[in-house]
């Protein structure tokens, strides 16, 4: 396995969709190649910080205000009460 | 899913409080979704006013063979989408997935020698983990690097990695296969990581 063809890979290995057989040989390789371990090592920081992203999105962004929601509210009770 | 029953079955019966806790449930996460369609934050909030009006409307057609979430943001997609369009930015979603997907895979290529080595290895990064201010700027350099992203890859990366979504998940929503998905899970992940390279690699400390 060439450090190329590692990388081409390194979703599918975090996703847990690469074979059995290509698994081995990606981490046999990462034992060897430290950049491409690096390379892991540093997609994997890339997919905790999206996270961290989204934790601090959601402390951030607010619900709709109240009077939108009453609006949408009053609109889902007269659509109800009209059927 | 029995949550998703009950809460239908509260829908359809005018439950005033169970669309309440609806709205409460996915309003700002829908705001989130649609920014990645859309360039800005009130073309957004009014794409899911629309849509809360589609799933007041569209309720009695509901017929539950997805979930409830997997429907609403359905529909957010749709009119997000639309206005992304409108927007014209890019070229709009359905001529992108014609494109064939591994024209871009090998954009590292650069960076190997014929062999598939590396040539120009990835560059550690300088930060201390521990260090709170360094870790807020991290997060800005990835919020503005996912905001650069082409839009596919935006939309896919904000499902998954920002909003937490199962593949099963995205690929429903946007009536994509897994595969393709992947793809551009890939090609958005490999963009933020080289943009943090960039910023916070510590070319002294390179092996």
């Amino acid at each position: 396995m060439t450090c190329e063809e590692f990388t081409d890979r390194v979703t599918d290995y975090l996703e847990g969709r690469v074979p059995f057989g290509e698994r081995i040989g990606m981490w046999m390789h990462s034992i060897i190649c430290e950049h491409c371990r690096r390379y892991m090592e540093q997609m994997r920081r890339v997919v905790e910080l999206s996270d961290e992203l989204g934790e601090r999105d959601e402390r951030e962004v607010a619900g709709p205000d109240s009077e939108m929601k009453g609006e949408l509210l009053e609109e889902f009770s007269s659509r109800r009460e009209g059927e | 899913m029995d949550d998703d029953s009950d809460c239908l079955d509260r829908l359809l019966a005018g439950d005033e409080e169970a669309f309440s806790e609806l709205i409460d449930d996915y309003h700002a996460e829908m705001i989130r979704v649609a920014e990645a369609f859309v360039d800005d934050r009130s073309t957004a909030e009014e794409s899911v006013q629309e849509t809360w009006t589609a799933v007041i409307e569209g309720l009695d057609d509901f017929e539950g063979r997805s979930s409830l979430k997997t429907w609403i943001f359905s529909i957010l997609t749709n009119q997000a989408r639309k206005r992304g369009e409108k927007e014209a930015r890019e070229p709009n979603w359905s001529e992108l997935s014609e494109e064939p997907l591994d024209r871009e895979v090998t954009e590292d290529a650069n960076r190997f020698n014929a062999e598939g080595r590396w040539s120009k290895p990835p560059v550690p990064w300088s930060v201390d983990p521990e260090e709170k201010t360094l870790r807020r700027e991290m997060l800005s350099v990835v919020d503005e690097a996912i905001d650069d992203l082409p839009r596919r890859q935006r939309v896919v990366v904000t499902m998954r990695d920002v909003e937490g979504w199962s593949s099963d998940e995205v690929c429903d929503v946007l009536d994509i296969s897994n595969g393709n998905q992947r793809v551009l899970l890939h090609r958005g992940r490999k963009k933020l990581r080289r943009v943090l390279e960039e910023v916070f690699g510590d070319v002294g400390g390179a092996t």
